[in-house]
């Protein structure tokens, strides 16, 4: 009977549990979405990979230590499962495409439209250094998405990749360097195509 | 054509002058760059998102505490050390200098073992 009845408590402590965590998922799964987006680099799988930080989450909550470190910690479970993704993806060798499933500039160049130039708009500059990224190490990638899309600090940067302040620095440094680089080389490729 | 021109010429279409001023121009391409990342994609969650992992979460935390993955691997490492302890402390038990060097690496491996246990834990 005491059996029974320590049961059914340990039921509902867990019960309520869930109902709690299921509000913290409403409550994140818009931060957790947006990154991944951003650090796998396209939107399949999207779901899967989300609900994996959360199980996660989940898992990690006992040895979770108070409630100012939630987004750091949830950043952190972001940043390794989007790594475990990009190792998935390279065993299994899948290229990417473009974020843009319309094709990138240079389609929309070739066309017979005569205003083409007119669509190679800042919009597009931008998914050309959505398209850069994916070509950055995962640590620069990481990095210049938690600092600039999040808003991190980059004491909050450091916590989640579990590296120091000034390694955080230089991959950030390193990885803007190379998206302008990226990008300037496009740019110099679309120049070519509208002369 | 100065770097705000171009900024504002680019925000509403590219011509070939202000791609070639981008191209040679370490600030505008910074500026796009920065622009770029700091714009928020919004992807949707699917439909009843949180119900569903609500629904797949496994019992409590608590209970799931001790960390499957790696568990294995643990039991198998302190099955290999005490293995190896039982057979060079049978050969060294005589030998003081010997033995003493056993008892020192036996404790670094169980205090790495302990360390990786402790990360394995973390998340």
């Amino acid at each position: 009977m005491k059996l029974s009845w320590e049961k059914k408590v340990y039921q509902e402590l867990a019960s309520a549990e869930q109902e709690q965590f299921a509000r913290t998922v409403e409550e994140h799964q818009g931060l957790v979405f947006r990154t991944l987006a951003r650090l796998v680099g396209r939107t399949y799988r999207l779901d899967d990979l989300a609900q994996e930080v959360f199980l996660r989450l989940w898992r990690g909550l006992p040895h979770f230590r108070g409630e100012a470190q939630t987004k750091t910690y949830l950043y952190r479970i972001i940043v390794n499962v989007a790594k475990d993704e990009w190792k998935r993806r390279k065993r299994a060798e899948i290229e990417l495409p473009l974020d843009d499933p319309g094709g990138g500039w240079e389609n929309r160049l070739h066309s017979a439209d005569p205003n083409a130039a007119d669509v190679l708009a800042l919009a597009t500059l931008k998914s050309e250094v959505d398209a850069a990224l994916n070509e950055l190490s995962s640590n620069e990638r990481n990095a210049l998405v938690l600092y600039h899309q999040e808003e991190l600090s980059y004491q909050e940067v450091a916590d989640a990749l579990g590296v120091p302040i000034n390694t955080v620095r230089t991959y950030l440094h390193r990885g803007r360097e190379r998206l302008r680089q990226a990008i300037r080389e496009r740019m110099g490729e679309a120049r070519d195509e509208l002369r | 054509m100065n770097c705000d021109e171009v900024r504002r010429k680019l925000s509403e279409h590219a011509d070939a002058e202000a791609l070639r001023h981008v191209r040679d121009c370490e600030s505008c391409a910074d500026a796009i760059v920065v622009d770029a990342l700091t714009q928020r994609p919004k992807p949707v969650a699917s439909a009843g998102f949180a119900a569903r992992i609500q629904s797949e979460l496994p019992s409590s935390p608590r209970a799931q505490s001790w960390p499957r993955a790696g568990v294995s691997a643990a039991i198998g490492l302190l099955v290999l050390i005490a293995i190896a302890v039982m057979i060079t402390g049978s050969l060294t038990i005589h030998n003081r200098l010997l033995f003493g060097w056993l008892v020192i690496l036996l404790g670094v491996e169980l205090a790495a073992l302990m360390l990786w246990l402790g990360r394995a834990t973390r998340m």
